[in-house]
């Protein structure tokens, strides 16, 4: 299988503060990954690094196998819309696209401007007088016009109403449709992702607490109820959540082995389960470490 | 410090983007700025021709000994250059981080050495057209009043007198505020940060004036209390060859610091670790 | 609580007149909080539309281009709704050309549908009945047994 992303103890620090630590992950070609993680768990400072716009402070991360992010390859193969999609409030449309074609080795004039007609985005306009979706719009379509290998955006849905989520959803869907391109996208709520990812990437206080395939995801893990120290034998499962009931606990667990899954009374649960189980996992750790420093 | 921006082997192999493109895109993205680059050179035109038809007109002295024209002249000189080093050079570059388009522009496919390379180049080109077109003008516009005649602006003897200072002050000016730009990643840091170094180069060059001309005064008869005047006065004269050494000193100073600037900032931006400073996630 | 899905669709009912091989416009429409996942939710929408008549042997589905663009899912979630179609034997993939439904409509019989009903009375729901179930929990077991049924990739678990 081959990777489109992959990292190993991948590491940031800036100021001081680690944003990144010790990141492994591992992205298959061709796949749509959400990458989730509450604000400031450092989903920006990922899609950074692997954008080539940040030094890792330790660790290694490779594109397509070999290439560097940031070399001249990596920007040749790889699009990013960072949040909000910067674009020059005062250029026409037609300037931003006439400027991304001439610092792009490839770029698809006819499809940016097919696209951008069938959006009635008008080319003249410009980019600061467009709502938010609109300009949302410009910004994917030039980066698809770009015919990248990897396309990374940055929470692209956060500032946009659901009619204009739907429109960007269905274009990014149509392209990665149409061709091999991979996604990266991040965003700090789960909801409509499972339709349109494939993979999930989860990273609460700069680490990564999930990589896998949807499917993945759900087959591994478990909720079962049963007395607290039931559990206690089975070495490879992970006990993710507990929640203490009188004569009972419920547990969220992850199961490594597949087939000591089938001798215990468990059902499966949803991705949405799962996601906020880590979540609420995590926010219990810091608020220890808080309390320990204290 | 890991290798990121290093360029991987196959680099070679990768097309390359024609430079005239890239040049293109610039002059797009770029086109209002250096309109309002040359439409301020036109307003300075109007201007100096202006002021020099009502202000020389009422004085038969020759332009250098007017203290009136001689002040306006010297703010002239050092307020054309500071404008453009300080609304062209230092917002180059930083407007890209404050607006957050640094991440749209340097993850384009032309990369951002090259890019940055770029746009430093177009802009000295078209720096020193505006400053050679407005160093000419007020040139013309003074000459004409003057009784003597006209000066050559290329003459290396009066290099210093001329309005020719414009074009290594300009320049040198942008330079230092494509580097403050850069290094502050904001605007109005870098503003301040450019202020401070034009003032103290402005200074310098006031003292190193004065040092040099104590030794021309001896020279003079002159009655002259402003070294500054009589060192005009000196170099309207023919004794003025003897100052070629301490101008192209001047000159090849001004050079180097602009080499030393320019380098800086676009070390700083290429480096990561300075640069990165102050990126917030 | 039951499953729901809704089905909406526009047939070209001149073109179908004229006994044409088309593309049968059937858009899909989809219910994010079934908890039934999206591309079972395709298929059974395509069996819907079958059983209904609206579908015939020889329609061709949609392109994986059209309905992801009207309908903001993965695309290999679509591939994957007519690869288990196909499984089915309800529709066939030609390549280069599109896919295509090979089945008739399977027509489930009045005769049938009442053994089952039957059985379902008789048997499981009576046993439910007799250990104490409550009308709530007898639907919530039964929805969380088919939720397992409903993707064939699981390991079957005993029970």
């Amino acid at each position: 299988m081959l990777s489109v992303v992959s990292s190993t103890n991948l590491a940031k620090s800036y100021q001081g503060k680690l944003a990144l630590k010790d990141c492994t992950i591992d992205v298959p070609v061709g796949a749509v990954v959400a990458l989730v993680g509450p604000n400031g768990a450092g989903k920006t400072t990922l899609l950074d690094i692997v954008a080539g716009l940040l030094p890792a402070t330790f660790g290694d991360v490779r594109l397509f196998e070999n290439v560097i992010p940031g070399s001249l390859e990596s920007l040749q193969r790889v699009s990013f819309v960072a949040q909000n999609s910067p674009l020059y409030q005062n250029m026409t449309v037609i300037d931003a696209v006439r400027l991304t074609e001439s610092l792009n080795v490839i770029f698809d004039r006819e499809y940016a401007l097919t696209r951008l007609q069938k959006l009635q985005i008008s080319l003249k306009r410009r980019i600061g007088k467009l709502s938010g979706g609109q300009q949302a719009q410009v910004a994917l379509t030039l980066a698809i016009a770009r015919h990248p290998d990897l396309l990374l955006l940055d929470e692209p849905l956060s500032s946009l109403d659901s009619l204009a989520r739907q429109q960007f959803l269905s274009e990014l869907m149509t392209s990665v449709a149409t061709t091999s391109m991979s996604v990266i996208f991040s965003s700090h709520s789960i909801y409509e992702l499972e339709k349109v990812c494939d993979y999930l990437i989860l990273v609460v206080g700069g680490e990564v607490q999930l990589c896998d395939s949807l499917d993945r995801i759900v087959e591994s893990h478990r909720m079962i109820a049963c007395a607290p120290g039931e559990l206690d034998d089975y070495s490879d499962i992970e006990i993710i959540e507990r929640k203490l009931g009188t004569r009972f606990s419920t547990h969220l667990i992850k199961v490594k082995n597949l087939l000591s899954r089938s001798a215990l009374e468990s059902h499966p649960t949803s991705l949405e389960n799962i996601v906020l189980a880590y979540l609420r996992r995590a926010q219990e750790v810091e608020a220890l470490n808080a309390s320990v420093k204290l | 410090m890991n290798s990121t921006f290093h360029a991987d082997a196959s680099q070679q192999y990768l097309p390359q983007i024609r430079l005239r493109n890239v040049v293109f895109g610039i002059l797009v993205k770029e086109k209002t700025r250096i309109f309002l680059m040359f439409a301020y050179l036109f307003m300075n035109s109007v201007v100096i021709y202006w002021l020099s038809a009502n202000l020389i007109e009422k004085t038969i002295y020759n332009i250098y000994t007017n203290p009136t024209i001689l002040l306006y002249f010297r703010l002239l000189v050092i307020s054309i250059p500071l404008i453009i080093g300080l609304l062209i050079g230092v917002p180059l570059l930083s407007t890209e981080y404050e607006s957050g388009t640094y991440r749209f522009l340097f993850t384009q496919g032309v990369g951002r050495w090259r890019f940055v390379r770029t746009i430093f180049g177009v802009y000295l080109v078209f720096i020193s057209l505006f400053s050679v077109m407005t160093a000419s003008s007020i040139n013309h516009f003074f000459t004409i009043q003057q009784q003597a005649g006209p000066i050559q602006i290329w003459s290396f003897g009066v290099f210093i007198s001329n309005p020719i200072i414009i074009i290594p002050l300009t320049l040198t000016t942008f330079v230092a505020g494509v580097f403050f730009g850069t290094l502050m990643q904001r605007v109005i840091p870098g503003i301040a940060a450019t202020i401070l170094f034009v003032l103290m180069l402005a200074l310098g060059l006031q003292v190193s004036l004065e040092k040099s001309v104590a030794f021309f005064v001896q020279r003079l008869n002159g009655s002259q209390r402003d070294p500054l005047l009589a060192y005009y006065g000196f170099v309207a004269s023919n004794d003025s060859r003897y100052l070629f050494r301490f101008q192209m000193t001047f000159a090849l100073s001004l050079a180097i610091l602009s080499l030393i600037l320019a380098l800086g900032s676009l070390r700083a931006l290429n480096s990561g670790g300075l640069l990165h400073r102050k990126l917030r996630p | 609580m039951h499953l729901v899905y809704s089905l909406s669709m526009s047939i070209n009912k001149a073109a179908r007149a004229a006994n044409q091989a088309l593309i049968s416009v059937i858009s899909f429409s989809l219910d994010l909080q079934s908890g039934v996942p999206t591309y079972l939710q395709l298929v059974q929408q395509v069996e819907a539309a079958l059983s209904l008549g609206y579908l015939v042997e020889g329609d061709q589905l949609p392109t994986v281009k059209d309905v992801v663009s009207s309908v903001a899912i993965n695309p290999n979630t679509v591939l994957k709704a007519y690869r288990e179609l196909e499984s089915r034997g309800i529709a066939e993939g030609r390549p280069g050309v599109g896919t295509f439904i090979i089945a008739s409509p399977h027509v489930i019989t009045s005769d049938k549908m009442s053994a089952l009903r039957k059985s379902l009375i008789s048997g499981w729901l009576r046993e439910a009945k007799k250990a104490g179930l409550s009308q709530a929990a007898i639907v919530a077991l039964f929805n969380s047994a088919i939720g397992e049924i409903a993707s064939p990739n699981k390991t079957s678990k005993n029970s």
